[in-house]
């Protein structure tokens, strides 16, 4: 009796340890219970088609079911506990979360007919787009809510795939960069919207929500980075100013911490960001005048007045010109400078050549002609074997130094 | 005996089922290695073996390095295997080559970082078209395409076309084409998406290659797919339907859409989009004779004409003012900003005609030859105050104001500058 006892004891431990090996190389199903506060995925999850590798036959375990989960927070928790890195959890669940809002934005499309009248279409556009508004901040905050930062998927295409992107917000880690561009998108929606509602004719009411919409950003901002992150970030967008108000540095030394100094000036006089959320409002010639001067004026404080000198030089086509033939042909930087204050000191002693009405015609074209032979000769001196090259480019004003001025109408002579 | 046998047999079964389990639970995964510096992430990814199996924890169904894999095609199976629905197993992959990818990029990028404030100085980042041809841009350029061919080896090219926003184009044509019977519907838009995805794989298939040439081969292709997408349009649809279709996808057709404050019935719309597509049609007609400037002019503004007086008469003289009230530039100008503060177009109208009258006295006191400089400044300067006076009174102060920052360049123009 008691060998055939051994022997079902033994039989039972096989049994067990079948049962475990199998469980373990297969995973046991485990029954997922949504904790209270749960969020809930889309139907969609559950109701994707799974697919088989082999003949299109569904497998008939599907491990991805017991870790997909409607509750956004269960299924987060199942990607971590079976090993799914971070960075691939968040991008899983954020995407999850754009299809699910997009399908959502996809119901209940408005139909236009060709005959319908802007005001209709105008007044049914904004209404739809009020909708995916309250659709996307609803997402963003589901965002949030789960990963505690604003992310979203797009900003992270744009940081991937965008070059300037990379290199302006580059000095910030990946996470925080996409954090970032994702807030800014976020405020830029915000700020077109208001300008969409108000048809872009901005009246007061406007503007102070849009300010409001900016300090927010602002503030948020300054929260999500350490202040010297911050600082650079406001400088980076801040350069936007140069370009937009065309100001070279052409032949100016100035060191990396003087440009970033003259941006941060800058900011008092035109906050590129602030544009960003609230347009600068239409400004006369008298004002825009008014205010480069001061900037200007700043700008020789910073600079001193030599390098300021150097600085307004920049700002002359004519020397950026040659600036950039010297630095094509690989010549000094003094080849430049010495080629363009011959050619300025050549036209003004042209035009008042020109203007000087004690010479005759006679003496005009001899004087003229010898200033452009003076002028010739100076800048062949200055660029040696480039001389050519320039005549055939940029040089081309040398041929029209001796050009007598063009007769003005009614004193034509036959 | 037989019993001794069973237990000797049992006895064995069992240590061999505990050395598989204590075996199963030590088998840990081996860590993904990144790429070597100087070897191509595509290749990386496509020629490393899977890792090693692994059993997962307790009580639950895998651990993701079982899935995992250096190698995206059994990456792609593995989460296939597992049930993973399409759309997830692709954003996974993706969100795998763009974290590859990404490191590959900062790589490249990191040195440039410091070069930033020196770059702004060079304005090295204004010229973005010039980026590409620079030693970086290229770099990144080559990248950028290494990365589009691994999702499409991985994805296949539909992924392309999902980043192209098929989803989003599908909605849009169903709006378009809801007129259409359901089924025709359908067909038409299959035709079309067929087509996008022809365009979006030779565009790809150009995005390839150096500077993205195009070859005569190139261009011939793309004519016969058009083709054959006319073709299938003018076979599935009934010429009734063929012509509807052209009108609303005429050029002429979205008039409407641009004209604020008309309101055209369907019966005004159809008559004035034939009349618009003949008046363009006759403009420019197909292999009509070449006209010198002077011919061409003359004969737009009989075009123009016989345009205004058919419409004159398909509308009647009430709604073909309003027509044009609503063409008026200016008139729209002054009731955006009456539409803005919720006024009604009364008011608008009455701002256009100051505005009107305010430009036609100020007309005829510019071309006025007998006017001395000094009366005309001064007659000039009363016109605008006039002007300025009597839109503030019909618009309320605050109206004004913002008239002014948006539609009040004429009046400063009324007065020439000195």
């Amino acid at each position: 009796m008691k060998l055939p006892r051994f022997l079902a004891v033994s039989l039972m431990c096989n049994l067990a340890l079948a049962a475990i090996f199998v469980a373990l190389r297969q995973g046991g199903p485990t029954k997922m219970e949504a904790p209270p506060s749960a969020i809930f995925a889309p139907a969609t999850l559950e109701m994707a088609p799974s697919l088989s590798v082999t003949n299109g036959i569904p497998a008939p375990v599907v491990p991805w079911r017991q870790i997909a989960s409607a509750d956004y927070r269960q299924y987060i928790a199942n990607l971590r506990a079976v090993g799914c890195p971070d960075w691939l959890v968040r991008d899983i669940i954020v995407a999850d979360i754009d299809d699910f809002y997009q399908q959502k934005a996809r119901t209940d499309p408005v139909y236009v007919a060709p005959w319908q009248g802007a005001d209709e279409r105008r007044k049914e556009s904004r209404n739809r787009s009020k909708k995916l508004n309250t659709l996307r901040q609803e997402k963003r905050a589901l965002v949030k809510s789960l990963l505690g930062y604003e992310w979203d998927n797009h900003a992270n295409e744009v940081w991937h795939q965008d070059f300037l992107t990379t290199l302006t917000f580059g000095f910030l880690t990946d996470d925080r960069a996409v954090q970032v561009l994702s807030l800014q998108e976020q405020y830029a929606e915000a700020g077109q919207n208001i300008r969409e509602d108000a048809n872009f004719i901005l009246i007061n009411e406007d503007r102070t929500r849009l300010q409001a919409l900016y300090e927010e950003l602002f503030a948020e901002t300054s929260r999500l980075l350490d202040p010297s992150e911050f600082d650079e970030l406001q400088l980076r967008a801040q350069q936007g100013f140069l370009i937009a108000n065309d100001i070279h540095f052409d032949g100016v030394t100035m060191s990396r911490e003087e440009l970033r100094e003259l941006v941060r000036i800058s900011r008092s006089f035109q906050d590129m960001d602030r544009n960003e959320i609230i347009p600068f409002p239409p400004t006369s010639a008298t004002e825009q005048e008014r205010w480069r001067t001061a900037f200007d004026a700043q700008v020789k404080t910073l600079l001193g007045p030599k390098r300021f000198a150097d600085y307004q030089r920049a700002q002359d086509f004519n020397f950026r010109e040659i600036f950039a033939f010297g630095r094509q042909n690989n010549l000094p930087q003094t080849a430049a400078i010495r080629v363009y204050e011959g050619r300025r000191n050549a036209e003004e002693q042209a035009d008042e050549i020109q203007k000087d009405g004690n010479l005759s015609p006679e003496e005009r074209a001899a004087a003229l002609v010898v200033l452009k032979a003076t002028t010739l000769n100076a800048i062949a001196s200055a660029l040696g074997r480039s001389y050519d090259n320039y005549q055939a480019g940029p040089g081309q004003w040398l041929g029209a130094l001796a050009r007598p001025a063009e007769p003005q109408a009614g004193n034509e002579t036959q | 005996m037989k019993t001794g046998l069973f237990i000797g047999f049992s006895l064995v079964l069992n240590v061999a089922l505990a050395a598989a389990i204590i075996l199963s639970a030590k088998n840990r995964p081996v860590p993904a290695r990144p790429p070597a510096a100087g070897t191509s992430v595509a290749d990386t990814i496509r020629q490393s073996p899977a890792p090693v199996d692994d059993s997962p924890l307790p009580g639950l169904p895998f651990h993701w390095s079982q899935i995992a894999s250096e190698n995206l095609k059994i990456y792609r199976d593995h989460l296939r295997a597992i049930g993973c629905p399409e759309p997830t197993a692709r954003e996974i992959i993706r969100a795998v080559i763009n974290e590859r990818f990404g490191a590959q990029r900062r790589n490249l990028l990191a040195p440039l970082e410091d070069r930033y404030w020196d770059m702004v100085m060079r304005e090295e980042l204004v010229r973005r078209q010039a980026i590409p041809q620079s030693e970086w841009g290229r770099e990144l350029t080559a990248l950028a395409a290494e990365r589009q061919r691994l999702i499409v080896d991985v994805l296949g090219s539909d992924a392309l076309a999902a980043e192209a926003g098929q989803p989003t184009r599908r909605a849009a044509l169903e709006l378009r084409y809801a007129w259409l019977p359901q089924e025709k519907r359908d067909r038409l838009i299959d035709l079309e998406e067929k087509y996008q995805q022809q365009l979006v794989g030779w565009a790809a298939n150009l995005g390839l290659r150096p500077y993205g040439a195009s070859t005569d081969e190139d261009g011939n292709r793309l004519q016969e797919w058009q083709k054959e997408f006319d073709e299938s349009e003018k076979q599935l649809l009934a010429p009734e339907e063929l012509a509807e279709l052209h009108l609303r996808e005429s050029d002429a057709a979205d008039w409407a859409g641009s004209l604020p404050g008309f309101d055209p019935s369907e019966d005004e719309w159809r008559a004035m989009t034939k009349l618009r597509s003949e008046l363009d049609e006759g403009q420019s007609p197909p292999g009509g004779p070449e006209l010198t400037e002077e011919e061409r002019m003359a004969r737009q503004s009989e075009l123009q004409a016989n345009f205004d007086r058919t419409l004159k008469e398909i509308l009647g003289p009430d709604r073909f003012a309003q027509y044009e009230l609503a063409n008026n530039g200016q008139f729209q100008e002054v009731r955006n900003i009456t539409q803005r503060y919720g006024l009604p177009d009364s008011v608008a109208m009455a701002a256009f005609e100051i505005q009107e009258t305010a430009l036609a006295s100020a007309r005829q006191v510019a071309e006025n030859p007998d006017l001395s400089p000094e009366t005309r400044l001064a007659t000039l300067t009363s016109i605008q105050q006039e002007a300025e006076r009597t839109l503030s009174g019909t618009l309320n102060a605050e109206v004004f104001s913002t008239y002014k920052e948006y539609s009040g360049d004429w009046l400063k123009d009324l007065v020439p500058a000195q």
